[in-house]
């Protein structure tokens, strides 16, 4: 029988039923129940954790966070969250929250090797200032740097932006989502010439078909994944197909699992795409009207030091291979190349990797020519004990699915993709197959990239934290964007400097060689994070350096820090995320931070107090610059032009960049903020809003080019859960390049692949450009071949298991806030390290047992677990990184993807022994 | 921080010790008058792992929950809204697929009563994003993966006291 409720009466109504049922008593009985408590305050607000960007009620009594529970109204998760979403009303709550800056001392003077006193802010603030100032006297901006985070706030990510690239002239920004979705983005310039995706959500309940690759979102996406399995249940013909190289919680929902080898993917989308062109399937009046072919150098190396100077002895062979490679049979066969010659090839183009080409057709052709059926399955399959006939029928159909011209397809994909040594190349691959068969931009089919992070692309991507990036897409190294920025953040010319910083990874590799003597680490915990770890922590610890942390909790980046912030949490502030569909979504400061913990957006802007434009806007050395306009290896004195914009020397940057004239008109207190505080405006004394501030001025950057944002305060409406941009006339666009939706297509065209970057090209075959002129290709995406190329490190040399990382359900990355919610931390107490039966038993390891792992890097320990949630194929194993007890970065390879820049955590090579 | 999990540290690599060399880096202005109310806390005392980043904690097996799914007592919740965790062993039983569903074998209302289970309550049967105000008679999909939600405990003690919601 149904009853009619209304929604209201149904949140009240189902959360007293779910407590009742659960504790066994009636509603009427139920104590405690946070719907029923009228002294609740509840308000619309954001999860903390990841990509997907649940809506949540967060409710609030007497100045505590008493309950969190899934907003209703929120479109990402209609009522629903994970169980990392009910822990945020806990995160904030653990013990030993830092309440005060901790500077390491001796003898009341800040030691390096001092242990960690408590200081006051200003002690804080005049050793960073003191340590800053040593440093950038005789680095330089280069010498300095942040590391930022996908996790930022917008409003953090733009000021962060603006003292580091407006202020102290460094491009030394990078964010922890350089390791999350870098090759992301770098596919999505090349392609399309514009960051994130066409498509959104929405596509889930519309499309046919649903193909995870590299995605365990059962686990990292779950609320998403929700909806797939709920549409999947609902709708006839649906079918999920799970791609991965262990079977996995997202396979138990998956009509077909597929476990590919390490790699490989990149062999599997040239086979499918192959059969698209044999089988006549390539949507012909969408490619020639909308499309062309590319390609790029395939001798790009693998991301390594370009020196062995730093390197362990035993890391001396895997490093060799960024200099030299000796093709593989599979990799010469791959590359159209005779399998029985040796082919050592040098890897000429590592420093240029990005580069690429128009080709013809025939020459794609010509590339996918080696990925038959036979060849891609012997690479590709990735459990030894699987039937290779059974492995070819599951590629079949997959090529099936993708093929059919009737059926829509969704690809899923994350960190299986990114964090790659050929991250950009496989997501190009994945954009490859879907432009072939005009399934993409449309809705219901399309290759939709996941992020990671709540704020990935809000802040990490749109604001531009990354060390070639300004907002909206733009780049340091282009004249027209540095000239646009310095326009809007009212700069005087030649301020921002034009040569790329340095990548999160590098900035640890300059830390080592002494390059970077002063760092910032901000929303992130790097030195958990960054894989090959010892060798940071040693350059952290042991070199002329001063490294400062903001967090909330002593996190393991603490542990190398001199000096320690204490940071406002989540909902202990103002905020905006951006998640992985385009939406903007915004959070009010509901409790306040305790002690004299601060909001890094404070921090940032107390900090720019201690700078006055002579010290950071005179002549500044910047080593290996050369960019036209500018005198090679310096960044020229804008002192002059800044006294003709008004600006005198002995002004703070506080006073330039950030309490701006515009910036002090947006007055605290604010209505958006009525009955509310805000811990910015508190601990500053301010009249004025600066999260409102930065947001607006921020929002100019976006306007009128196809990233419109709407108003700080249209996103804080009671009516507003969020909104996918661009948002045009209030409206939000679901899927861009396509007129029904986009406003930004060109008119008559019923697609426009519209974004400006690496649209002019020269037409080349596989081997290579010609010499003609570069031709446009405005409104044009790129379809590229890709060839398949091995890993970095692969087992082998007393090596000889695969090691892959990532993320559990119940833990966010690093596990400094979940890990301290009791019921999260009692589901998974530590990292284990999940084996195949066989291979443990060959190794004398029992489940519960300790294990040894092992790799030229370093080494740690870990329980070991057979079966449960990730079933491993032979010869592989997977250890999560939340653990700081079991620091697996340690253990893993710093190759990344020599475009995109981002590390791969999925594969290196370990062996295992009982500890 | 809880004491009892310091564990025994060893020294992981002789080339990843911090040296005792003196600091390149100190500070040459005297102290404020107003030094810190705590001082003298070293790295090694602080996070969730014991020891400097340098020394590598000692691993001892994690205390699984063994108990039968009929034996096992509700678990009290942090708050009214948080999703009661599963106070029982899994380990035999984790198996949500398209077609079965081995929570709902006890937990389903038709099913619980008999079982002696707490059952699905009539939230989960309602389609929020499709059909918000109609009670269905079925787990939406939507909800269908239980452990997104209900997650196991070991018997391992909180790492950090907490004063979250409660």
């Amino acid at each position: 029988m149904k009853t009619n409720i209304s929604r209201r009466d149904f949140v009240k109504t189902s959360v007293a039923a779910a407590t009742a049922a659960a504790v066994g008593v009636p509603v009427a009985d139920a104590s405690g129940d946070g719907a029923l408590d009228p002294a609740i305050a509840w308000e619309k607000s954001v999860c903390r954790f990841c990509g997907v960007g649940c809506g949540v009620m967060v409710g609030t009594k007497d100045g505590h966070i008493a309950a969190v529970k899934g907003d209703p109204e929120n479109p990402v998760n209609r009522g629903l969250l994970c169980v990392k979403g009910y822990a945020n009303a806990e995160i904030l709550y653990g013990a030993d929250r830092l309440h005060k800056p901790l500077l390491r001392m001796k003898n009341g003077r800040f030691d390096k090797q001092g242990d960690f006193s408590e200081v006051t802010w200003e002690r804080a603030f005049d050793e960073m200032e003191r340590q800053f100032k040593r440093v950038h006297s005789e680095l330089g901006p280069t010498g300095v740097g942040i590391m930022g985070s996908g996790q930022y706030t917008i409003p953090e990510g733009y000021a962060a932006v603006k003292l580091a690239k407006a202020g102290w002239r460094t491009n030394n920004l990078d964010p922890n989502a350089r390791q999350c979705m870098a090759s992301a983005v770098a596919a999505f310039m090349q392609v399309y010439g514009i960051d994130e995706p066409a498509g959104c959500y929405d596509d889930i309940e519309l499309t046919d078909t649903v193909v995870t690759w590299g995605a365990n979102m059962a686990e990292m996406h779950p609320m998403l994944w929700a909806r797939v399995v709920d549409h999947r249940m609902r709708t006839r013909g649906v079918q999920l197909f799970n791609l991965t190289t262990y079977s996995n919680r997202t396979s138990e929902c998956a009509d077909h699992e597929l476990i590919m080898a390490p790699q490989t993917d990149l062999a599997i989308w040239n086979y499918i795409a192959r059969e698209i062109v044999a089988r006549n399937a390539v949507d012909t009046d969408f490619v020639e009207a909308h499309c062309v072919f590319a390609t790029g150098p395939t001798d790009i190396g693998y991301g390594m030091p370009s020196t062995d100077e730093y390197a362990f002895p035993a890391e001396l062979d895997t490093l060799a291979r960024q200099r030299v490679v000796t093709l593989s049979r599979d990799e010469a066969i791959a590359q159209g190349l005779d399998p029985d010659e040796q082919h050592v090839v040098e890897q000429k183009a590592a420093a240029g990797a990005g580069a690429h080409w128009l080709i013809s057709f025939d020459e794609f052709k010509k590339g996918l020519e080696p990925y038959t059926l036979d060849f891609t399955a012997q690479l590709a399959k990735g459990d030894p004990d699987e039937d290779i006939e059974d492995f070819k029928a599951k590629l079949q159909l997959l090529a099936d699915y993708y093929a059919d011209p009737k059926r829509k397809v969704v690809s899923f994909w994350t960190m299986g993709f990114n964090q790659h040594t050929r991250g950009t190349w496989v997501n190009e691959q994945a954009y490859m197959v879907h432009l072939l068969t005009g399934k993409q931009a449309k809705p219901g089919s399309g290759a939709f990239s996941l992020t990671g992070q709540p704020s990935a692309c809000g802040t990490a991507r749109e604001v531009g934290t990354f060390c070639h990036r300004l907002p909206s897409d733009m780049v340091v190294n282009n004249a027209a964007h540095r000239a646009r920025s310095e326009e809007i953040w009212k700069l005087p010319a030649k301020t921002i400097n034009p040569k790329p910083g340095s990548h999160i990874t590098q900035m640890m590799r300059d830390l080592e060689s002494g390059k970077m003597r002063w760092l910032w680490v901000q929303v992130t915990n790097p030195f958990q994070s960054t894989a090959n770890a010892n060798h940071w922590l040693k350059a952290a610890r042991e070199m002329d350096n001063f490294i400062v942390v903001s967090d909330i909790y002593p996190t393991y980046s603490c542990k190398v820090a001199d000096l320690i912030l204490p940071c406002a949490g989540h909902y202990e502030k103002w905020g905006l995320y951006g998640n992985s569909e385009r939406r903007t979504q915004a959070w009010r400061q509901v409790v306040a931070p305790p002690g004299e913990a601060r909001s890094d957006v404070w921090q940032m802007l107390e900090f720019s107090k201690r700078f006055t434009l002579g010290e950071v806007w005179g002549e500044q050395p910047v080593q290996g610059l050369a960019a036209k306009g500018f005198d090679d290896g310096k960044l020229p004195d804008v002192l002059a032009t800044a006294a003709q914009l008004g600006y005198r020397p002995d002004q703070t940057l506080y006073e330039v960049l950030f309490a701006t004239p515009a910036a002090r008109a947006i007055a605290w207190p604010d209505p958006v903020g009525a009955d509310h505080r805000c811990c910015t405006v508190d601990a500053g004394n301010l009249d004025w809003f600066p999260e409102k501030a930065l947001f607006e001025e921020y929002r100019l950057f976006g306007l009128h080019h196809a990233h419109d944002l709407a108003s700080f305060d249209t996103y804080y409406r009671d009516d507003v859960r969020g909104l996918r941009w661009p948002v045009i006339d209030g409206k939000e666009t679901r899927w861009r390049f396509n007129s029904a939706y986009d406003s930004y297509v060109a008119d008559g065209s019923e697609f426009d692949f519209y974004g400006p970057a690496l649209k002019s090209l020269k037409e080349g075959t596989l081997a290579g450009p010609g010499s003609g002129e570069p031709i446009s290709l405005a409104g044009k995406a790129k379809i590229f071949y890709r060839p398949y190329a091995a890993p970095a490190e692969s087992p082998g040399d007393g090596y000889d298991l695969w090691l892959c990382t990532g993320r559990v359900l119940e833990h966010w990355h690093s596990g400094s806030m979940t890990r301290r919610v009791p019921e999260l931390n009692a589901a998974q107490p530590r990292a284990q390290i999940y084996f195949h039966p066989a291979d443990a038993a060959a190794r004398g390891l029992k489940r519960n047992d300790v294990a040894l792992i092992e790799s030229r890097r370093g080494q740690v320990r870990a329980v070991v677990e057979i079966g449960g949630r990730d079933r491993m194929p032979r010869g592989m194993v997977y250890v999560p990184w939340f653990d700081e007890g079991v620091p697996i970065n340690k253990v893993t390879l710093d190759a990344t993807c020599p475009i995109s820049k981002e590390i791969d955590f999925k594969k290196c090579a370990v062996r295992v022994s009982k500890a | 921080m809880k004491k009892a999990l310091l564990i025994l540290l060893s020294i992981a690599f002789s080339w990843s010790c911090a040296s005792g060399s003196a600091p390149a880096v100190s500070d040459q202005t005297p102290p404020p008058a107003t030094a810190g109310a705590k001082t003298g806390t070293p790295d090694s005392e602080i996070g969730l792992a014991p020891g400097t980043a340098f020394e590598q904690p000692e691993q001892e097996s994690i205390a699984f929950n063994q108990v039968d799914p009929g034996d096992s007592e509700l678990r009290p919740r942090p708050n009214a809204d948080f999703p009661p965790v599963i106070p029982h062993s899994i380990a035999d039983l984790e198996t949500i697929t398209l077609s079965e569903n081995s929570c709902l074998e006890c937990h389903d209302p038709e099913m619980a009563p008999d079982m002696g289970a707490p059952a699905v309550p009539p939230s989960h049967q309602i389609d929020i994003r499709n059909s918000p105000d109609v009670q269905g008679s079925d787990v939406v999909g939507s909800r269908w993966v239980c452990t997104s939600c209900h997650v196991t405990q070991t018997d391992s003690e909180p790492l950090v006291a907490t004063s979250g919601a409660a």
